[in-house]
């Protein structure tokens, strides 16, 4: 059995303090009971984007598209005025790295609380639930902002007080927040779910980052193994109006669209951890459906991983690691392990928590790269799983030498050669001499 | 595009109407385009009528890269200038690559950013025109402000963004396009920046002061601001009085005044005979403290009309962790949004929510913000 000493993160007050005495979440999200509700809309494609067609629908759109943004904002607002929260993030020091990635640091000395380390298993990505330890259901009922569910209606929908229904998804505040807005979200909180991902729950993260519709809230997933700190299912998501390094980064398709029912499949380059990008402008479902097959297989093999949920939820990035495995080997350097950055999917994607004001700045893109080389799985192994993952869709190597950026090529190639041959036919004056000046 | 620049600028973009150049606003949503060259409407299919107030986004369709989308959002956010491959589709749906090379617009008198330019060559030679050599004749004459021959160097000298993997065939060809349309963008931002400058030598006095102060507020914090759907104030605890820095657009229509009438004027405006000194000293305490408050304080509109302004005050911080300014949320006390009242949402909700939107955008987005430095 591997393992590590970690101080564990302070995600609920009743985690912190066993004595608080605050009213168990649990209780309150049973049936029976009444709770605040966000109603997601009815939606099985990506929306079209921000033009739209007419002026009017534009307003329209935004209007009832922010909605879910200043519910989020305006609960974590009010909780941070009773003082719910560990410290204010907002007066944590934070900057851009020189750099072409822009890598973020933040200095945030009050995040790590000061308990003593735990010991952490980190060589099972699937471990049974275990209601001897914190779970969501145990978190003080302040904490819940509101519960979200699938409805019916073409708009997003908020009732102050619903009755509670089995299976209903929680949204928490996150008490040491790494920003604005940090906040959990945890599907069908009373079915106490272990941290494992299926095509459901993804589908639901994809939903609310749809309905955010705010490129900059976005949401995140750590496997056990990969530094999730709690066995019990949940996702995490903050507000950060900055374009993170990860999605600078190019990549090279390895699916296309059409072969992967709208759902584009690439491989991120260009960046110290390697990861697969899933991009799809189509169905909601069969986005879930394509990340969810790869994290299955990466939850059967045993490996470690991360999720980043960007881009209105257009965008799925899919980071397996192996830092905590070398780390209980002992193969990381002394000097990253002093930082005591856990490189989860935040710190992956280029945003950074620092502890200690002399590493904060220290900071560089090049310190930051060279953490995340260690977290990267090896080119090796990355390609074994690349194809144990996507080995029926990618037909052969990864295609290359591409004029275009995705879609299939010769279809491209033909429709490119109609269109010429049509301006052959209609233009007139179409100057042969531009190749020579 | 007339307010900025003069109303002769339109004849002179229009000795330029054979390339494809499109001027958007960056301070409104979705970045609309505000004007559209002829060869612009020519390449893309559209109509005039078709294309003025969107944003340029319909160009984009499934299979246009997202990374280069973000590099396009990052310029504008910088307000820098950049240089994309982008897939962009015509109305009959052709998809095709153009070279858009775009660039920001300050206005000579306070250096504020007023305009993008961007200007497209498509890559593919099915689409090449005539105006090709009549772009050599033009390039021969008015000098260039902007220093063409350093745009060229620099774009000599970059390497293709984003897509590496193009074939070899096409790399010369690429850099001639790039310096096509950078020449264009040139002219076209010569143009507009000679105008700029003659408008400014007219320019009014107050609108100086105004402009002066919504200065500390770029385009992607103004454009944030923009978009949050309530009655509020930022002011600058910096300056003496406290001036107000930023006002939304339900602020004016809640209190009556115009825009200008309230930028750099401090927030005091709104309190008059009858307002209690206690709630005003309230307020003077928790901002004193650094902390937020609400009180319920008696104001005044432009018209002399009272109203009971259950007001919230709240500091805001930028990346430093500094506190740069307040937010003053109202609330015309019996008086809720329709909307909201439809949506089950208490005016409570939307007064933090607006400080929420407002936290976030300044955290980011302030001055230097979390934008990446050169070098």
């Amino acid at each position: 059995m591997r393992t590590i000493q970690r101080v564990e993160t302070v995600l609920s007050i009743n985690q912190y303090d066993a004595e608080n005495g605050k009213e168990p979440l649990g209780n309150c999200c049973a049936p029976g009971s009444s709770l605040p509700l966000f109603k997601f809309p009815r939606r099985l494609r990506f929306p079209p984007g921000d033009e739209s067609c007419s002026k009017t629908e534009d307003l329209d759109w935004q209007k009832s598209s922010e909605f879910l943004d200043m519910v989020i904002l305006a609960q974590w607002e009010d909780r941070a005025t009773r003082g719910l929260f560990r410290y204010d993030v907002t007066a944590c020091e934070t900057k851009v790295l020189p750099g072409e990635y822009g890598f973020i640091a933040q200095l945030n000395e009050g995040r790590h609380s000061k308990k003593r380390p735990t010991e952490f298993r980190v060589d099972q990505v699937l471990q049974p639930f275990d209601p001897s330890k914190f779970n969501f259901t145990k978190a003080a009922k302040e904490e819940l902002l509101f519960c979200v569910e699938s409805g019916d209606s073409h708009e997003g929908e908020f009732y102050p007080e619903a009755p509670v229904v089995e299976g209903t998804n929680a949204v928490i505040i996150n008490v040491s927040p790494i920003e604005y807005g940090h906040i959990l979200l945890v599907p069908k909180i009373t079915a106490r779910i272990p941290q494992r991902i299926d095509e459901d729950s993804l589908l639901l993260a994809i939903n609310m980052a749809v309905e955010a519709k705010n490129p900059f809230f976005r949401l995140g997933y750590n496997s056990l193994g990969a530094f999730a700190t709690i066995n019990h299912l949940h996702f995490q998501a903050y507000y950060l109006a900055v374009p993170f390094p990860v999605e600078r980064a190019p990549s090279e398709t390895l699916v296309s669209r059409k072969m992967n029912n709208g759902v584009k499949i690439s491989e991120l380059m260009k960046f110290p951890v390697r990861g697969i990008v899933f991009e799809s402008a189509d169905r909601l479902d069969e986005l879930a459906s394509s990340v969810g097959k790869c994290c299955c297989i990466l939850q059967e093999k045993n490996i470690p991983f991360n999720i980043l949920i960007t881009d209105c939820g257009s965008m799925v990035y899919l980071f397996p690691q192996c830092y905590a495995e070398r780390q209980a080997c002992g193969k990381v350097d002394q000097a990253l392990l002093g930082t005591q950055v856990n490189p989860a999917v935040w710190e992956i994607s280029g945003h950074i928590v620092l502890k200690r004001k002399e590493d904060y700045e220290r900071a560089s893109e090049d310190l930051a790269w060279r953490l995340l080389a260690e977290v990267s799985l090896d080119e090796e192994s990355f390609h074994e799983l690349k194809i144990a993952c996507l080995g029926e869709l990618i037909c052969g190597s990864p295609v290359g030498n591409e004029v275009v950026e995705g879609g299939d090529v010769s279809f491209l190639g033909m429709m490119l050669h109609e269109v010429a041959m049509w301006l052959e036919e209609n233009c007139t004056g179409v100057d042969a001499k531009e190749e020579t000046w | 595009m007339s307010r900025s620049y003069g109303v002769p600028v339109l004849e002179s973009l229009r000795k330029l109407r054979r390339h494809s150049f499109i001027v958007t606003d960056p301070y409104l949503p979705g970045h609309p385009i505000v004007y559209a060259s002829e060869g612009f409407l020519h390449m893309t299919g559209y109509l005039v009528e078709e294309v003025m107030g969107r944003s340029p986004r319909f160009l984009q369709g499934p299979d246009t890269d997202r990374r280069s989308v973000l590099q396009l959002r990052d310029a504008v956010r910088e307000e820098k200038p950049c240089h994309v491959i982008l897939l962009n589709y015509t109305k009959q749906g052709w998809p095709y690559r153009i070279i858009l090379h775009m660039a920001p617009i300050f206005s000579h008198k306070n250096g504020r950013l007023l305009h993008f330019v961007g200007a497209q060559k498509p890559l593919s030679d099915c689409f090449s025109m005539r105006c090709e050599a009549s772009l050599l004749e033009l390039c021969k004459g008015p000098s260039v402000l902007l220093g063409t021959k350093s745009w060229v160097d620099s774009i000599d000298s970059c390497h293709p963004p984003s897509d590496d993997r193009s074939s070899y065939r096409f790399s010369g060809q690429r850099k001639k396009k790039m310096k096509i349309a950078s020449t264009i963008l040139q002219l076209v931002i010569h143009e507009l920046v000679t105008s700029n400058k003659l408008m400014s030598n007219g320019a009014l006095c107050c609108r100086c002061l105004s402009e002066k102060a919504e200065f500390s507020l770029c385009s992607s914090l103004t454009l944030a601001l923009n978009r949050i759907q309530q009655s509020f104030v930022i002011t600058d605890p910096k300056l003496p009085g406290m001036p107000v820095a930023y006002a939304s657009d339900m602020f004016l229509q809640l209190s009556g005044y115009q825009r200008q009438e309230v930028i750099g004027r401090s927030c005091k405006f709104l309190q008059g005979q009858s307002t209690d000194a206690c709630a005003v000293e309230q307020i003077r305490d928790a901002i004193r403290e650094e902390m937020a408050c609400t009180v319920r304080i008696l104001n005044y509109k432009k018209d002399g009309s009272l109203f009971w302004n259950l007001l919230h005050v709240a500091p805001v911080r930028d990346h430093t962790a500094k506190v740069v300014y307040y937010v003053g949320v109202q609330l015309l006390s019996g008086y809720p949004l329709l909307e909201d009242a439809s949506r089950n949402v208490t005016p409570a909700i939307s007064q933090l929510g607006a400080v929420g939107a407002v936290k976030v955008a300044v955290r980011s987005l302030q001055s230097n913000g979390l934008r990446r430095r050169s070098g």
